[in-house]
């Protein structure tokens, strides 16, 4: 695909729209990243350092771009989109752009995506999982009531699975004699969350 | 560089607001400066109606977010990981969603983290003459607009666990 179509995309007002809803950074990463057009980049990003390098370009253009002194800057959530895509397996490059846009003054996701990258905070999960509903601009639907949630994974289960996501988002991992499992205590919710593992890959 | 990030949104982040509970614990929040482009709050605005169509708009603002709204006086932006933090320090209780009334609030969970918060604005009957009511919400879609809606008219990035507490106090002359 196209990259300068997917910038088109991420730089869209529908684009901006849709990361609105977010309510913290974490949230806005979830949400990028069920959007198509990121999934693209992020994969272009992966296979080709040009596409990874031209992103970071893009970043620095767009931190640079002119725009009305009176409100943020319109391409906030583009430039804290292509951090996000960055940060996914290009890191050294997400931390440059980060040192830059850490710095201007007329951004707000952008910036606090930034912070957590030379934080060494993970902002979401890499893109994963296509069968999951992407969780932009959908209304929720009323829960079923059958059952708990159990499974929590926030990234595809291949990664999972190889523990490189357990550890990105702080799950330990629980040894016993039925496999091993991912528990968790990284938030402040009542419950702690178990990713459960299948154990033919331990 | 280290200068920039140190302390952001912590209790030293100068623009931070003061923001603590009743426990006199801080809370981190972050502040944007600047609104967003109306051209943005008005595409924003239509994809919500288009979303939630029985929502009704309040305000728009991209200042704060949900718990800022329910928590900070619409002055900030609070994660929602904080949710428990003010609920627990301000004495809030949780209580059966068929126990809510007007004022109380309604914090939005998925995978059991806390993703959104409002508060009870109404409760309607469903139907004229019946028992079932509909719960009517105050609350920011993130940075969207402030709007009126159903319970489960919110984002599905929110959940759809909705778990209801109140701070009401039974006065003791009663």
């Amino acid at each position: 695909m196209d990259v300068t179509a997917l910038f088109r995309h991420i730089e869209s007002s529908e684009f901006a729209s849709q990361t609105l809803v977010a309510n913290d950074a974490d949230m806005f990463g979830e949400i990028a990243a069920g959007d198509r057009s990121v999934q693209y980049l992020i994969a272009a990003s992966r296979d080709s350092a040009a596409t990874a390098r031209k992103i970071l370009s893009r970043v620095e253009e767009l931190r640079a771009l002119e725009d009305d002194f009176r409100y943020r800057n319109a391409r906030d959530a583009a430039i804290a989109t292509y951090l996000f895509v960055l940060m996914q397996y290009n890191r050294p490059l997400a931390i440059l752009g980060a040192e830059s846009v850490v710095r201007a003054c007329n951004v707000w996701w952008a910036k606090r995506i930034a912070v957590a990258i030379l934080s060494g905070k993970s902002t979401t999960p890499l893109v994963g999982d296509a069968t999951k509903p992407s969780p932009g601009l959908h209304r929720t639907a009323e829960p079923h009531r059958t059952g708990e949630i159990l499974l929590a994974a926030r990234s595809d289960s291949r990664l999972i699975r190889e523990g490189r996501v357990a550890n990105q988002v702080g799950f330990q991992k629980v040894t016993s004699n039925t496999g091993f499992s991912y528990s968790s205590s990284a938030t402040t919710a009542a419950k702690s969350t178990t990713l459960v593992v299948n154990n033919n890959h331990g | 560089m280290a200068s920039n990030i140190i302390n952001f949104g912590t209790e030293f982040d100068p623009a931070a607001l003061k923001l603590y509970t009743s426990c006199n614990n801080f809370v981190s929040n972050v502040r944007p400066v600047d609104e967003l482009a109306p051209h943005i709050l008005e595409r924003a605005f239509r994809d919500m109606r288009r979303l939630c169509p029985n929502a009704e708009p309040r305000s728009q603002s991209s200042l704060y977010n949900c718990v800022g709204m329910a928590f900070a006086n619409r002055r900030t932006q609070v994660d929602a990981v904080h949710i428990p933090k003010f609920l627990e320090d301000d004495r809030y209780r949780q209580i059966h969603e068929s126990e809510a009334c007007r004022g109380d609030i309604v914090v939005y969970f998925r995978d059991d983290v806390p993703r959104h918060v409002g508060v009870v604005w109404e409760i309607r009957p469903m139907l004229h003459g019946s028992m079932a009511v509909d719960h009517w919400i105050l609350s920011q879609w993130g940075e969207a607009g402030e709007y009126f809606h159903r319970r489960f008219d919110v984002p599905s990035v929110y959940g759809n666990d909705c778990r209801y507490w109140t701070e009401r106090r039974v006065p003791t002359w009663m």
